[in-house]
């Protein structure tokens, strides 16, 4: 692939984020009103000023016409935090992905953490009192009074059952991030991004393996199976992180079998979060853990995979051997008999 | 390459101030980066911890110094450490005496000064190998530059957690995670960016002096000297159809002869 070819590829990638992550922010407008737009927009706009500042002025370089990554950095952005988050927290969310986290590293195609998932990490541990606390679905809306509730995830780390049916799961009716609650928007976006083979659908089918087998052999609520499931996916924005964070392709793994050992490693952090962690949006810093071992999962991938075939091997002429000796002693005893 | 810039002309006397920021301990060498990350949390914290640094490591060099050359250079520089050790009680002792409350959060960052990298390498590879005079000015140099890494991100950090020495700030937001290790690590990493910026600038001007662009040269020569076999068989490979061709040639030519 040449450089042109590579640039093409890079475009059509954020190209396909960016009408992802639209999707998303599209049901919230219902639920929260225009404010939503406003967030998206000072999200955008600090983004394209931080990442433009970065590239023209500290490295001296020329704006690419195929890099919208700093669009799919304010889009992740503003998709993590809850309707009612002030504007100076996005700003210096986003100032904070690209200025410390994306170009320090190189710039686009060369960062070692998503931005926007250490961008939310920086703020949900600095400002958790604006991070962390949800308003109720079409309260924000004007002419209503504005209420805040427990999210799902704050009332399951302390044992307790949210009242989410699987309607409302689906379509993203409950308290939540912004544009991380609709089950089945996401799960659309899914489908195109693998469709268009910008996903892995091997890393997010077994995450959710994970974290499945979790909720069902570790409950954190006394529901049934299938509930405890479906709470595990609603809460802490899992579904939404797991979709948009592990399809960067500087940061995910080549091989398919890294990318199961990666997927296994995000379902087991998550799970292992929710039940030693204190703080919410925890799938923010597994992808950031994760990310770290995103080469050694290829490298180990490969070493198990020539393992297995070794013992195959070994296997295969070990019973080649047997039934040589069978043959044999069949010879020989036919020989007797002659 | 401007030979009569200001930097050019007065560099030998740059070369003795090299301690506080070109050659700065903790921003060019990454020595002594624990403390500045993890505990340089406020401005109380990086001054006891700045002073302690000073006075364990400027007497101990100073002392070690006289250690004789005739000991091998593993035993010299458990005896260095074991000087740092010495120093530390009575300094730890001021410190108790003034700071108690302070020498308690540092916990083990204090003693651990003992065996910092000024004292345990670079005093062998550096220190000693020069005459006392310039050996404590330079010392003092970097004891220099030391203090204000530590005081600039140690006050940085507690204005951004929302106080100064101990005084709050009104009106200011504070960043609760301030205090927290990669906040240390990301503030070094910049100031660090900052005098690698200057330095290149600087060493660039300078001829004489050793550049990036200097290394990858040498690296790059290595390479050569080092594949110059291959290169060789390779020459020889080359060489031998041209060789050959003249006794082809003589060959077509001797029928014709």
């Amino acid at each position: 692939m040449n450089i042109n070819e590579q640039r093409l590829e890079y475009k059509s990638y954020y190209c396909d984020m960016l009408i992802c992550l639209t999707a998303t922010t599209i049901l919230p407008l219902f639920m929260y009103g225009t404010r939503v737009i406003e967030i998206v927009l000072v999200a955008l706009a600090t983004s394209l000023i931080t990442d433009s500042f970065c590239v023209r002025v500290l490295r001296k370089r020329h704006y690419e016409y195929y890099d919208y990554s700093w669009a799919v950095t304010a889009m992740i952005f503003a998709s993590l935090v809850p309707v009612t988050v002030p504007y100076w927290v996005v700003v210096v969310g986003v100032s904070f992905a690209n200025l410390i986290v994306k170009h320090p590293f190189g710039g686009e195609g060369k960062h070692i953490f998503p931005p926007s998932a250490v961008g939310l990490a920086f703020c949900i541990l600095t400002w958790p009192e604006h991070m962390l606390k949800y308003p109720t679905p079409f309260s924000t809306i004007t002419g209503q009074t504005l209420s805040y509730q427990d999210s799902p995830a704050s009332i399951m780390a302390i044992g307790g059952t949210p009242s989410i049916d699987l309607l409302e799961g689906l379509l993203g009716w409950y308290v939540g991030p912004l544009g991380a609650t609709s089950l089945i928007i996401i799960t659309t976006c899914l489908f195109f991004l693998v469709i268009r083979r910008r996903a892995s659908f091997l890393t997010v089918s077994f995450a959710i393996l994970m974290v499945s087998l979790g909720a069902i052999y570790f409950p954190r609520t006394s529901t049934t199976d299938w509930q405890s499931v479906l709470f595990e996916m609603c809460c802490g924005a899992f579904y939404f992180g797991l979709v948009f964070f592990t399809s960067d392709p500087d940061t995910k793994p080549k091989t398919p079998s890294g990318r199961i050992l990666y997927g296994i490693f995000v379902g087991l952090g998550v799970v292992l979060y929710r039940h030693h962690g204190v703080v919410e949006l925890e799938i923010v810093f597994v992808i950031i853990l994760a990310n770290v071992l995103a080469i050694p999962c290829d490298r180990y991938a490969s070493h198990i995979r020539s393992m297995f075939k070794s013992k195959r091997k070994n296997k295969i002429e070990e019973i080649q051997r047997v039934e040589l000796i069978d043959i044999t002693n069949v010879a020989r005893e036919s020989n007797k008999d002659e | 390459m401007n030979k009569d810039s200001f930097y050019i002309k007065y560099k030998e006397l740059f070369d003795l101030f090299n301690g506080i920021f070109l050659e700065n301990s903790v921003l060019v060498t990454g020595a002594i980066l624990a403390p500045v990350v993890v505990v340089s949390t406020s401005y109380e914290n990086s001054f006891i911890l700045a002073c302690a640094f000073s006075i364990i490591t400027f007497f101990t060099v100073l002392l070690s110094s006289f250690v004789p050359r005739t000991i091998p250079v593993a035993i010299r520089s458990i005896i260095y450490t074991l000087i740092a050790c010495l120093i530390f009680i009575p300094t730890s002792a001021l410190f108790e005496r003034y700071y108690s409350d302070t020498l308690n959060k540092l916990g083990v960052f204090v003693p651990l000064l003992v065996t910092n990298s000024l004292i345990v390498v670079k005093s062998e590879s550096h220190f000693h190998k020069m005459k006392k005079g310039r050996m404590a000015f330079e010392l003092f140099c970097h004891m220099v530059g030391f203090y204000w890494v530590i005081i600039l991100i140690g006050s940085v950090r507690e204005i951004m957690a929302g106080t100064f020495n101990g005084v709050p700030l009104n009106n200011f937001v504070s960043i609760k995670t301030a205090s927290l290790p990669f906040v240390g690590f990301i503030l070094t990493g910049m100031l660090a960016s900052i005098v690698q910026l200057i330095r290149c600038n600087l060493m660039l001007v300078d001829e004489e002096a050793p550049t990036t662009s200097h290394y990858a040269d040498v690296i790059s020569t290595k390479i050569n000297n080092q594949s110059d076999p291959q290169a060789e068989e390779e020459d020889d490979n080359q060489e031998q159809p041209n060789d050959t061709q003249p006794t082809d040639d003589t060959d077509e030519t001797q029928p014709t002869e």
